[in-house]
C-alpha cells in the first residue's frame, strides 16, 4: 500500500510539473518589474529598488480580512536564518532558504515542484549565519548565488544544474548570500568575505553561458578585467592605502545592487576596509564603505561616494541605493537614497553621485557630526574612534570608547522601501551602541594578536527596532513605529497606503503608509528577517513573506541577547490574500 | 598505563559527583575519557594548511601535531579520527566549531584540539565580570612559541631594523601589527603581506625581500628551503617587549579527565625528551613550555 501511494504521489508532482508553464523571462519584463503586477522578477521588485506594489485590493480598510492562504516548510533540520525575498512567474514561487537551498512552490495550491540543496563543503567560514537573500530569473532560468562563493543557474521547469561558476575561492575566505541582479542579458554578482585577505568585486557574467564578461575590483591598485584582458585601475594605487595593504583591502560587496536603466548604472555598496584597527592604514582606504557607479557594459567606474573613509568603526557601506525621483522646488532630480550603517539617511543625484543631503535616521551618531555637503565628507569626532593599540598600555588594554551605532548598523542588511505615492522611505532601523576597545588578549590561529573588543549594548530600554518613515525632501522623520527586539527583515509599500514588515517576535506587520498606524499583524511561529512582496492572481492580490529567526544578532549577543533569547528558530514561507478572493 | 587509566577514572568520578550534585546534566556530545576509549576513537582537531603543525590533503596530513595527535591515540589505546579546521577570525570561534558547537555544515567536534594557547585569561572577556570560552577547558601545555625576526643580521630591538629592510609577515597577524604601528609606523610601507607565510619563500631566495617576521617555528620551517646565513631573534618590541606563549591543548568542559589523560601522555613525552626529538625532526626548535 505504502509503494502504491508513494508512485501515485511521484505521478502527480510530475503532472503538475508539466501544466505549470514557464514562459522566458525576457529583459524587457526585468525592466518592466517595478509597474508589473502579475509578477515579481527581480530582487527588490524593480532593479529600482524600490519594494513598492502599486496593488490596492489589500488597503487599511480591507486588511482585517488578510488570512494566510498557505504556508510551506523547507524542512529538515536547517530551521534557521530565512531571510529571502520571494520570486513569482507564472504561478509559481522561486524562494531561497538557509543553507543554499531553492524551492519552487506552485502558488495555487503550495505544493513543491522542485528543491535544489547545493552541496555545502564543511570549511565554509559564512561570518553572519548560513543565510541567502534570495534569486534571479531570466529565460528559463533561475539563479542564486551559495555559500561556498558558487552562482548556479537552474533550468527553472526542473531544477537541474544547467552550469555552476565560482565567485571566490571559499578556503580563502569568500562567500556569497546576496540576489544576483540582470541587467540586459548579463548576471552581476558581488561577493562576500571574511574581515581579512579578501577584496570585493563586481562582476558581470553572460546569462546564458555563466562565462565571465568584466570584473571589477573594488579596492585601488587591481585592475578590472574586460572580456579576459586587463582594462583599467581601479582608483590610483596607494593614493590612499599604505604600503601594500590595498592588496588584501577588504571591501566586500554582500549585500547586491541595483540598477537605473535612465542613466544606465549600476550601484553597488561596498564593505569595510581590512584590517579592523583604522590608525595601520592612515587614508581614505577607497574605494570601501561606499556606492560605486559602475558601467554595465564595462565594468568601468563612474564615480563614488564614500561614506565613511577611514572607518575604524565597521560601518560598511553596502547598505542598498534606492533610486527615486525627488521632486524639489519645482525640479525632478534623478535621485538615489541610502541608509547607512553609520546612521546617516543619504541624498545623492545618482547622474554623478553628488551629495544633496545627509541626514541621522537614528537618534545618536556619536562618531560624526554631520556632513559637509560641499566636499561630502563626515564632522569626525576624534575622541570617538577606537584607539591606537600601538599607543597601549604595558597590560594592553586600550581606552574603550563608546559609540552609536554599534557596528551592526543603524540599518544592517534590510532593505529599506519607498513608496511613489507617499514620496516617503521606509527604513527599518536599530537603537543601540557598543563599546569597543583593544583587547589585551586574543589569539588568531595558535598566534598571539591583537583584537577588538566590543560590547553592543542597547540604547533604551523599551526598544532597539524602529521602522520609520523618512520624508527624503527634507530629512525629516515623518513617523516611526517602535519595536521591543531589533529589525532585521526588508520593507514593503503597496498602492494600497500600506508598509508591511516583519519582526523577530514572529509577526509580518502592517502599517498605514501616511500614518504609522499599525492596522494588522500575523505571528508566523518564528521570526520574520526576509523581504515581504506582493503579487496578483486570478483577481487576488497576494502578499508572502519567509519566516525563520536568525541571521547576524542572536550570533553577536552582548545585552541585545536578551531581547531574542527566547525566539524559536524557523523556516518557512507564508502566503496570504484577503478572506474570499 | 593501567595506572594513569585508574587515576583518571577516579578524578572522572570525582567531578561526575560534582556536577551531579550542581543538578548540572552533561549534554549528549560530550566524549569523555570513558566514552573515548569505549568507542576505540578519539577525535582530534588540528588546524588546516598549518605547517610545519599540519599540513597537507585531508586525509594525509602532517606535521608535529599530526605525530603528537598519534603520539596521544597511541597513548590511550584507541584509533586516532584527524580532524582538519579551517582556521576562522580568532581562536573563541575555533573553539566552538573545533569542541563545542561544530562547523555550520556538519555540526561535528572533536574531542581535542591542539595549538589552543594555554592562556587562561582567554575565559574572560574585557571587562573581568563576563566569562567566555565557558565551554571548553584548557590543558597540557606542551611547547612555547615566540615572535622573531630572521633576516641576515641579528635584530636584538626592533628599531635595529634598517628604514630599507624589506620584511614579510602573514597579513593581519600580530608581526603584520607591529611592523605596521610600532614606531610611528616607520616600517609600514616596505612591509610585505602574504596570505601565509610560505608564499614568501620564493622573494626571500631571490634577495627580493630582506626577512621575515612571525612565529618562530613558522619562520623556521619556511628558510629551510632559503640558502644564506640567517639569524633568528626575538627583538624587543616598544610597549610588548619579547612575545612568547605556551601552546596546549583544549577540551570540552565536561571532559576534563580526557585533559588529564593527554596531560599524563605529554608530561612523559617531555620528560624522556621524546616530545624535543619529535621538533628536531620537523627541523624546529623545541622550546619548553615553562623555562
Amino acid at each position: 500500500m505504502k509503494s502504491i501511494l508513494r508512485s501515485v504521489t511521484i505521478a502527480s508532482a510530475l503532472v503538475l510539473g508539466a501544466t505549470m508553464a514557464h514562459a522566458a523571462v525576457t529583459d524587457a519584463e526585468i525592466m518592466d518589474d517595478a509597474a508589473s503586477t502579475n509578477q515579481i522578477v527581480t530582487y527588490g521588485l524593480g532593479h529600482q529598488g524600490q519594494r513598492h506594489s502599486p496593488l490596492s485590493q489589500i488597503s487599511p480598510d480591507t486588511i482585517k480580512d488578510l488570512v494566510p492562504v498557505w504556508s510551506f516548510s523547507f524542512g529538515g533540520e536547517k530551521q534557521r536564518g530565512q531571510q529571502s525575498q520571494p520570486l513569482v512567474k507564472d504561478g509559481v514561487m522561486y524562494v531561497t532558504a538557509s543553507y543554499s537551498r531553492m524551492f519552487a512552490i506552485d502558488i495555487k495550491t503550495g505544493d513543491e515542484l522542485w528543491q535544489y540543496d547545493a552541496r555545502l563543503p564543511d570549511g565554509i567560514m559564512p561570518c553572519c549565519d548560513v543565510i541567502n537573500r534570495g534569486a534571479a530569473l531570466w529565460g528559463d532560468m533561475v539563479y542564486f548565488a551559495t555559500l561556498d562563493a558558487k552562482l548556479v543557474a537552474l533550468d527553472a521547469k526542473t531544477g537541474k544544474v544547467v552550469w555552476r561558476k565560482e565567485l571566490g575561492d571559499y578556503k580563502a575566505g569568500y562567500s556569497a548570500t546576496a540576489a544576483p541582479m540582470i541587467v540586459n542579458g548579463k548576471i552581476i554578482t558581488g561577493v562576500s568575505g571574511g574581515e581579512f585577505g579578501i577584496v570585493g568585486k563586481v562582476e558581470a557574467r553572460d546569462a546564458k553561458t555563466g562565462e565571465m564578461v568584466w570584473s571589477r575590483p573594488v579596492i585601488e591598485g587591481h585592475m578590472g578585467t574586460l572580456n579576459g584582458k586587463e582594462t583599467t585601475m581601479t582608483g590610483v594605487k596607494n593614493a590612499s592605502w599604505p604600503g601594500d595593504m590595498w592588496q588584501h583591502g577588504g571591501g566586500a560587496t554582500w549585500n547586491g545592487g541595483t540598477y537605473d536603466p535612465e542613466t544606465n548604472l549600476i550601484f553597488m555598496g561596498t564593505g569595510n576596509p581590512a584590517p579592523w584597527n583604522s590608525h595601520l592604514r592612515p587614508g581614505d582606504n577607497l574605494y570601501t564603505t561606499s556606492t560605486l557607479a559602475i558601467d554595465p557594459d564595462t565594468g568601468e567606474i563612474k564615480w563614488h561616494f564614500q561614506s565613511t573613509p577611514n572607518d575604524g568603526w565597521d560601518f560598511d557601506g553596502v547598505n542598498e541605493f534606492v533610486l527615486f525621483d525627488l521632486k524639489k522646488d519645482g525640479k525632478i532630480i534623478k535621485a538615489g537614497a541610502k541608509a547607512d550603517r553609520n546612521g546617516y539617511f543619504f541624498v545623492l543625484d545618482r547622474t554623478n553621485g553628488k551629495l544633496l543631503s545627509a541626514s541621522p535616521f537614528v537618534t545618536k551618531t556619536t562618531w560624526a557630526d554631520g556632513f559637509d555637503l560641499k566636499t561630502g565628507r563626515p564632522n569626525v569626532i576624534p575622541a570617538n574612534r577606537p584607539g591606537n593599540p600601538a599607543n597601549t598600555g604595558a597590560d594592553g588594554k586600550g581606552s574603550s570608547v563608546f559609540v552609536a551605532p554599534a557596528f551592526l548598523g543603524g540599518k544592517n542588511w534590510m532593505p529599506m522601501a519607498y513608496s511613489p505615492a507617499t514620496e516617503l522611505f521606509y527604513v527599518p532601523a536599530n537603537e543601540w551602541g557598543m563599546d569597543i576597545w583593544n583587547e589585551a588578549i586574543t589569539y588568531k590561529k595558535g598566534a598571539a594578536y591583537l583584537g577588538a573588543g566590543f560590547t553592543i549594548k542597547p540604547l533604551y530600554d523599551d526598544y532597539i527596532g524602529a521602522l520609520r518613515a523618512m520624508d527624503p525632501k527634507t530629512g525629516k522623520i515623518v513617523w516611526e513605529y517602535k519595536n521591543p527586539a531589533p529589525l532585521w527583515g526588508g520593507v514593503l509599500t503597496t498602492g494600497g497606503n500600506l508598509v508591511f514588515t516583519g519582526t523577530p517576535e514572529g509577526y509580518l506587520k502592517a502599517f498605514d503608509a501616511k500614518t504609522g498606524e499599525e492596522v494588522w499583524k500575523f505571528n508566523t511561529g518564528s521570526g520574520v528577517i526576509g523581504s515581504p512582496v506582493s503579487w496578483e492572481q486570478d483577481g487576488a492580490q497576494y502578499i508572502a513573506v519567509s519566516s525563520g529567526w536568525g541571521g547576524a544578532v542572536p550570533l553577536w549577543g552582548g545585552e541585545v541577547a536578551k531581547a531574542v533569547k527566547d525566539i524559536n528558530q524557523g523556516g518557512s514561507v507564508w502566503v496570504f490574500k484577503l478572506h474570499g478572493k | 598505563m593501567g595506572g594513569l587509566r585508574d587515576w583518571v577514572l577516579a578524578v572522572g568520578l570525582v567531578l561526575a559527583g560534582g556536577l551531579a550534585l550542581a543538578g548540572v546534566s552533561a549534554p549528549a556530545q560530550a566524549r569523555p575519557f570513558d566514552e573515548v576509549v569505549e568507542a576505540g576513537v578519539v577525535r582530534i582537531v588540528v588546524y588546516r594548511d598549518f605547517a610545519p603543525f599540519s599540513s597537507g590533503p585531508d586525509d594525509a596530513m602532517e606535521g608535529v601535531d599530526v605525530d603528537l595527535a598519534r603520539e596521544i591515540a597511541k597513548g590511550l589505546g584507541v584509533d586516532l579520527h584527524l580532524m582538519p579546521l579551517t582556521a576562522d577570525e580568532n581562536l573563541d570561534d575555533d573553539l566552538r566549531n573545533a569542541i563545542w558547537l561544530g562547523p555550520r555544515v556538519s555540526r561535528e567536534v572533536g574531542d581535542i584540539m591542539l595549538h589552543v594557547p594555554y592562556d587562561q585569561r582567554i575565559k574572560q572577556s574585557n571587562s573581568l565580570i563576563d566569562t567566555r570560552n565557558e565551554m571548553i577547558v584548557l590543558f597540557s601545555p606542551y611547547y612555547r612559541e615566540q615572535m622573531v625576526i630572521a633576516r641576515h643580521a641579528a635584530t636584538p630591538r626592533l628599531d635595529a631594523l634598517h628604514d630599507e629592510d624589506r620584511l614579510s609577515v602573514e597579513v593581519d597577524s600580530m608581526a603584520d601589527f607591529v611592523l605596521s604601528g610600532a614606531l610611528g609606523g616607520r616600517y609600514r610601507d616596505q612591509t610585505r603581506r602574504f596570505i601565509a607565510l610560505p608564499m614568501a619563500v620564493e622573494d626571500l631566495r631571490s634577495g627580493a625581500l630582506d626577512g621575515v617576521m612571525g612565529p618562530r617555528s613558522e619562520v623556521e620551517w619556511i628558510l629551510r628551503d632559503v640558502p644564506g646565513e640567517w639569524k633568528v631573534s626575538a627583538p624587543m618590541v616598544p610597549m610588548m617587549g619579547h612575545m612568547d606563549w605556551p601552546l596546549g591543548i583544549a577540551v570540552r568542559e565536561d571532559s576534563r579527565d580526557l585533559g588529564y589523560a593527554v596531560d599524563g601522555i605529554f608530561r612523559a613525552m617531555m620528560t624522556d625528551g621524546r616530545m624535543a626529538s619529535l621538533f628536531r625532526a620537523h627541523g624546529l626548535t623545541y622550546t619548553e613550555p615553562y623555562p
